[in-house]
């Protein structure tokens, strides 16, 4: 138990990291993939809600110390961490609360939808609340749209290497 | 009160997150609203640490491009002092009311909206908020926040950043916006339809501002009458080029300070 949680502290600091000093770098055109939200996807479904809901929020907020920019990732990440069971109800079905789903074994289109809607759902509110302007509305959908694109592709090689090298 | 705390701890988890939503929501409004008091920012050790370890490889790949700019700044200076001596004398340096803090930029930024980066001197250097930041080639920003050892810079490719600029033949005078689109390319307002502001015009800063009067910003590239046929509608490219900066200097302006303090004599600033 303890050993799961200390894992866990690890792999937060391991993704802000990567995400601060690899991947904000790895920007394509003005879009960049913010992988950390690997972190929420990949949280242990049977946890303690409240905590889950506590790291989701700290994570954005190391985030927003280091991008400067004011309380922007937290509220994206409390937000993905609240629906997230809904997005595992829709992506696997109901049976997901009664059995331990292993990433591996679900089928891509299953793992794809989870992530899109997450991954989606958290840049859509990043960047409505970065520009903080309705003006900017077209911005912000079109950065959402690519950037999104960009961070599920990233996250489905990241989760496969990663799960592959464990077997 | 029993169906009440009963009621409460159902919905236990919700409230929690309205709770922690709450919280980043004011703090993004608070970081909108009053964008130099700002509570998260990355001007303190942790993040500035980790930026300018990191930092120390990309500098070692741009040196000869820092060096090169340097020596072409030092010989623009050279030129500039062999004309000045003759005649002045030295006391006239002494009076000058700009220091100039050198510092190195540490975490670059120039593809989002609100462009915020972060430069390796803060206050204990004598850095201050609302400092002029430049380089050799032109304006960078104004500073932000400020830490013990590291500040904030609000690029001037930030929605919010609003720079006071000149032309630099008529000294008709504007303010600089980015409207957050090209990196490269800002926008300026206010100039009045007697100015006649043409293509390759410079633009300097202006003179009552935070950096020293003509600094240079960039140059017109695009120059049309606003829909009210009294303004200029002008776009400026920077001289800058804001996706490689390296070195900056902080500009203390000094007589602005006493300007500020004449105009607002019960502000203790």
């Amino acid at each position: 138990m303890n050993k799961e949680v200390v894992l866990r502290i690890l792999f937060f600091i391991l993704l802000v990291l990567l995400q601060v000093l690899v991947f904000s770098n790895m920007r394509i055109g003005a879009y960049v993939p913010y992988i950390y939200v690997l972190f929420i996807i990949l949280f242990p479904i049977k946890s303690n809600r409240a905590i889950f809901l506590l790291s989701s929020f700290l994570l954005g907020l190391s985030l927003d110390f280091f991008f400067s920019s004011g309380g922007v990732h937290a509220a994206a990440c409390t937000i993905i961490a609240y629906i997230r069971p809904q997005a595992l109800k829709f992506s696997f079905g109901r049976s997901y609360e009664f059995q331990t789903i292993k990433l591996s074994k679900v089928s891509i289109a299953a793992k794809l939808a989870y992530f899109s809607i997450l991954v989606v759902i958290h840049h859509l509110v990043l960047f409505l609340l970065e520009t903080f302007n309705l003006s900017f509305i077209l911005f912000s959908l079109k950065n959402t749209l690519f950037s999104s694109i960009y961070t599920v592709l990233l996250c489905l090689v990241l989760v496969t290497l990663f799960s592959k090298r464990k077997e | 009160m029993q169906q009440v705390i009963s009621y409460l701890l159902k919905k236990k988890n919700f409230l929690f997150f309205i709770l922690l939503l709450g919280i980043s929501l004011a703090l993004t409004i608070h970081s909108h609203r009053y964008h130099k008091s700002k509570f998260i920012s990355a001007a303190n050790d942790i993040t500035g640490g980790l930026y300018e370890s990191v930092n120390h490889v990309n500098e070692f790949i741009n040196l000869d491009n820092y060096n090169e700019r340097l020596l072409k700044e030092n010989a623009r200076l050279r030129k500039e002092l062999s004309n000045y001596s003759f005649h002045s004398t030295a006391n006239d340096l002494k009076e000058v009311p700009y220091e100039f803090i050198p510092a190195k930029l540490i975490e670059n930024s120039f593809h989002k909206k609100n462009n915020i980066l972060v430069i390796n001197k803060g206050a204990k250097h004598g850095v201050t908020t609302d400092m002029g930041v430049i380089t050799t080639n032109g304006i960078v920003g104004v500073i932000e926040n400020v830490g013990e050892n590291y500040s904030t810079v609000l690029s001037v490719l930030h929605i919010q950043s609003q720079i006071n600029v000149q032309l630099k033949k008529t000294n008709h005078i504007g303010s600089l916006l980015w409207n957050g689109e090209s990196p490269f390319i800002v926008q300026l307002e206010d100039i009045t339809k007697v100015a006649s502001v043409k293509v390759n015009d410079t633009i300097v800063t202006g003179n009552y501002s935070i950096f020293p009067q003509g600094i240079y910003v960039g140059k017109v590239i695009k120059a049309a009458l606003d829909q009210t046929q009294n303004y200029f509608d002008v776009e400026v490219e920077l001289f800058n080029d804001m996706s490689n900066i390296g070195y900056v200097y902080v500009v203390n302006n000094k007589a602005l300070k006493e300007v500020n303090q004449l105009l607002n004599p019960n502000s203790n600033e």
